[in-house]
């Protein structure tokens, strides 16, 4: 009985860790693909971009989904020159890890599309 | 006199489980993660290409387009989590004059597998991603005449 509960155990234990793993390199690429999406639609728009980074914000928050609803967006650079955005979210958690082992942070910088 | 707990009766096991999550689990998520990883450099790549091509034919001339776009494709690849340094960036064709169209390479080396905590590990197959752009015909700051076909 108890070598039975201790397999299980394993088992399930194994389980969560690689879910949580994949699920973290997707939930990786997703968010700094919507990041990149989010600081080019930025970018396209030069004439005014404070309100373009607004709803680029809700745009990239939408497009995360529950994971969006916590996500952290800095614009650190809105310019004529460049655009910088970092963007930090937790992924789905499976495993009883700590939170900090879920945070994601990218920076994103795009060149800001206008004439030069 | 026979003696006791000669047979297995009574034996539940657990010791597959050990082996089992390890063949499913640990080397089937490596698996996984080794594609991935490769899907997503080609990812990173795609977006470097595309920034160094945008770069290249708004640079203001020839010397600094080549520059300009290197550092537009290695911001590019930073934020995606990669090694600038692993990267080339190309120019594969086209030459930076009026209407003429450039097409901007960089080849990535995919890693291993991509570990969480731990970062990229290894490389594997090596990534490519082409970006082409025209060259603005009635853009300012360049001599000659456009030759558009």
């Amino acid at each position: 009985m108890v070598g039975t509960l201790f397999g299980v155990a394993i088992f399930l234990g194994l389980l969560m860790v690689a879910v949580e793993f994949l699920i973290r390199l997707y939930a990786t690429s997703v968010l700094t693909s919507v990041a990149f999406d989010a600081a080019r639609s930025v970018a396209d728009d030069p004439a005014d971009q404070a309100q373009e980074a607004a709803v680029a914000t809700t745009t990239a928050r939408r497009q995360l989904g529950a994971m969006g609803g916590g996500a952290v967006f800095t614009w650190r650079e809105v310019d004529g020159q460049q655009v910088v955005l970092e963007v930090q979210a937790d992924s789905p958690g499976f495993a009883p890890l700590p939170t900090s082992f879920r945070r994601i942070d990218r920076t994103v910088t795009v060149r800001t599309e206008r004439f030069r | 006199m026979v003696a006791a707990h000669q047979d297995e009766e009574g034996f539940a096991g657990g010791i597959e489980g050990l082996i089992f999550g390890l063949l499913i689990f640990v080397i089937g998520t490596l698996m996984v993660a080794n594609a991935w990883g490769v899907v997503d450099t080609k990812l990173a790549a795609d977006a470097a290409a595309f920034q160094a091509a945008r770069t290249y034919v708004e640079a203001p001339d020839a010397a600094a387009a080549a520059r300009q776009a290197v550092a537009a494709a290695d911001t590019t690849l930073v934020g995606y989590g990669r090694r600038p340094q692993d990267a080339r960036v190309s120019l594969v064709s086209g030459t930076f004059a009026r209407c003429s169209r450039i097409t901007i390479q960089v080849r990535y080396s995919a890693p291993l597998v991509d570990l969480p905590f731990i970062g990229l590990v290894g490389a594997a197959e090596s990534v490519t991603a082409r970006h082409s752009e025209l060259v603005d015909p009635y853009r300012t700051g360049l001599g000659g005449v456009a030759a558009c076909p």
